[in-house]
């Protein structure tokens, strides 16, 4: 037998394993959450936005946090995925660019249900786009809200498309070596006819590199457009021309927290620590440590805006609330000290400390969204406008729902779909 | 291709030979089938760049142009409302949704260009009844030549695809 036909047999072998009583767990308790995510949807459509702690002066809170949290986790599958390709990394980008690739998609997924949930009246969403309007009302597109609308929609699709190119080779190679007829069916339609000839090659690696570099600029563009639907407001703490760099960083930071949680079981169900190495981890590490300490910056910065720029609303929220919000203390503690620990080799390498370090990074970095969203809407420039804010039950099932609902996906992807790019990882063989 | 010869090779090194050796008889009509993208099998087979930059590009121009044009329509002309004493038309909050516009459609040119141009969708083709060619997306490099091909001579071909010493070597769409 070949080292091809080795390395392909092993792959798939693991790939189509039967799944573990483990996965089956999991994907009660995921399928459960998600159930509790559409009761909840459902219960919020038929009884108004009421049943979130949403309120005046903190007009923006959960769903927003959430939207922004979850596109956020999406960056790191693009950034692996296309720059990583563009800048030639393949020998540790291509174990893991397709988990990473199907992480974004199901991510953006979690984000956009929020805009829709945040609405009041969800039937009326298609406003954002730009339909033949008899009313003759369109989106106000001098309005950040319209500009998120097209950043998201671009990059939700864009992934898709670059995630699917990608994948079709590997169909066809889960086809053509099908044991059931069902499977033959369906993989023989999804891999659309692919045989690997050199034209279809051809043109596939043109494709790829072009979706590639279209998708390279979008990691920077989505979560700077994002940031923008603050940084054009004039509440504290939004209003400022630090957000775009900051949020891109911060969304690349949770991000590779979210790849390494994500991998670390995976390749432990899969036995795959041959393909996702530890030095794969150890590179994302490096990433997340890179990333954490822009953001880490960015909180430097910010404090220097407001001490420099002297607005007396900015330095409040800063210098007086920042200080007694435990929501601060648990963002600065997850997100500028917990990474410093994987400066050293030996943490990097260190499943349990990786694992709980981007844990930790994940609450870390969902603080961060609350910090700058609820927080500078409590401290506005009147002191009579200031108020306080406590979610509901129901805002809290939502984000228990979504991560319930992100890792069904996760697990139904794993189960079915090859997630390992076997012909990248066959080109480097 | 509907008729012709297939010989299946171990590597892709042996596959580089191979289309050398049925090239340098004057054969044209070859396709090389191989389970990851073989580097130098375009020069081998004499095949040109892929154009599908190009319709990346128009893809994104087209976009761009359209998205622009479209929210100077709606805000600009035929709804003009006074935001912020911004005028009508004002380019720069436009630049934004242009050029994710340009991304999105750029990238959806290509896509739909690259399934056109690699001829996806065709799910059956009568080499996929050749005994073994499922190897193609695990270890197998595969030749054909195509009977449409101008100098073709079956007998001839067959001893020479012989030569290169293939693992297997099938006739499909009727021959042999």
């Amino acid at each position: 037998m070949t080292e091809l036909a080795r390395l392909h047999d092993d792959l798939f072998a693991r790939m189509q394993a039967r799944p573990s009583p483990r996965w089956k767990l999991l994907f009660a308790i995921t399928g459960g959450l998600t159930v509790l995510l559409f009761a909840l949807i459902a219960y919020t459509f038929a009884t108004g936005i009421g049943v979130f702690g949403t309120n005046i002066p903190a007009g923006w809170a959960f769903p927003i946090i959430n939207f922004v949290y979850w596109i956020g986790i999406g960056h790191a599958g693009t950034f692996i995925s296309a720059i990583l390709f563009l800048l030639e990394q393949h020998n540790w980008r291509n174990p893991i660019n397709r988990l990473t690739e199907t992480m974004t998609i199901f991510a953006v997924m979690q984000a956009a249900l929020f805009p829709v949930l945040h609405l009041g009246r969800p039937w009326f969403a298609y406003w954002l786009f730009p339909y033949p309007d008899l009313m003759a009302v369109w989106p106000q597109v001098k309005s950040a809200l319209p500009w998120d609308a097209a950043a998201v929609t671009t990059y939700f699709t864009v992934s898709v498309l670059f995630w699917y190119l990608g994948m079709i080779p590997d169909l066809a190679s889960v086809r053509d070596h099908a044991t059931s007829r069902a499977r033959r069916i369906a993989f023989g339609i999804a891999a659309m006819g692919w045989r690997g000839s050199a034209q279809q090659w051809r043109h596939w690696r043109v494709a790829y590199l072009m979706l590639a570099s279209i998708a390279t600029p979008l990691v920077i563009s989505v979560h700077s457009v994002v940031s923008s639907d603050f940084a054009i407001g004039l509440t504290p703490g939004w209003h400022t021309t630090l957000q775009p760099p900051y949020f891109v960083a911060g969304a690349i930071f949770s991000g590779f927290a979210m790849v390494i949680v994500l991998a670390i079981p995976t390749r432990y169900f899969f036995r795959l620590e041959h393909v996702i190495t530890d030095r794969v981890l150890d590179n994302c590490a490096k990433l997340m440590l890179i990333t954490g300490l822009i953001v880490a910056y960015g909180y430097l910065l910010d404090d220097f805006g407001a001490y420099y720029g002297g607005d007396p609303a900015e330095r409040t929220l800063d210098f007086v609330y920042h200080p007694r919000s435990v929501i601060f203390w648990v963002t600065m503690g997850c997100n500028v000290v917990v990474p410093q620990m994987f400066w050293a080799r030996r943490m990097r390498r260190n499943r349990t400390a990786l694992f709980v370090g981007s844990l930790l990074v994940l609450v870390g970095m969902w603080g961060e969204r609350f910090m700058i969203i609820v927080e500078g809407l409590l401290r506005d420039h009147i002191p009579s406008a200031w108020g306080t804010y406590t979610p509901t039950l129901v805002d809290l099932g939502i984000l228990a729902g979504t991560f319930g609902f992100f890792s069904f996906l996760y697990l139904l992807f794993v189960r079915f779909v090859p997630f390992i790019p076997a012909s990248e990882l066959k080109e480097e063989a | 291709m509907r008729r012709g010869l297939v010989a299946e090779y171990a590597d892709a090194d042996a596959l580089l030979v191979a289309i050398r050796v049925v090239r340098s008889r004057g054969y044209t009509a070859l396709e090389a089938f191989t389970p990851f993208p073989v580097h130098g099998l375009d020069d081998a087979l004499g095949a040109r760049r892929s154009p599908l930059s190009i319709a990346a590009g128009v893809g994104a121009l087209g976009g761009a142009a359209g998205a622009y044009a479209l929210q100077w329509l709606l805000v600009g002309y035929l709804y003009p409302l006074d935001v912020g004493a911004h005028p009508p038309h004002m380019p720069l909050p436009f630049l934004i949704i242009t050029i994710e516009m340009g991304f999105l459609f750029g990238g959806l040119a290509v896509f739909l260009a690259c399934l056109f141009a690699a001829r996806l969708f065709r799910l059956w083709d009568p080499i996929c009844e050749v005994p073994g060619f499922e190897s193609a997306t695990r270890d197998g490099f595969w030749l054909a030549v195509g009977a449409d091909d101008p100098k073709w001579d079956g007998r001839e071909l067959e001893a020479v695809m012989h030569g290169t010493g293939p693992r297997a070597l099938h006739g499909f769409g009727g021959l042999g």
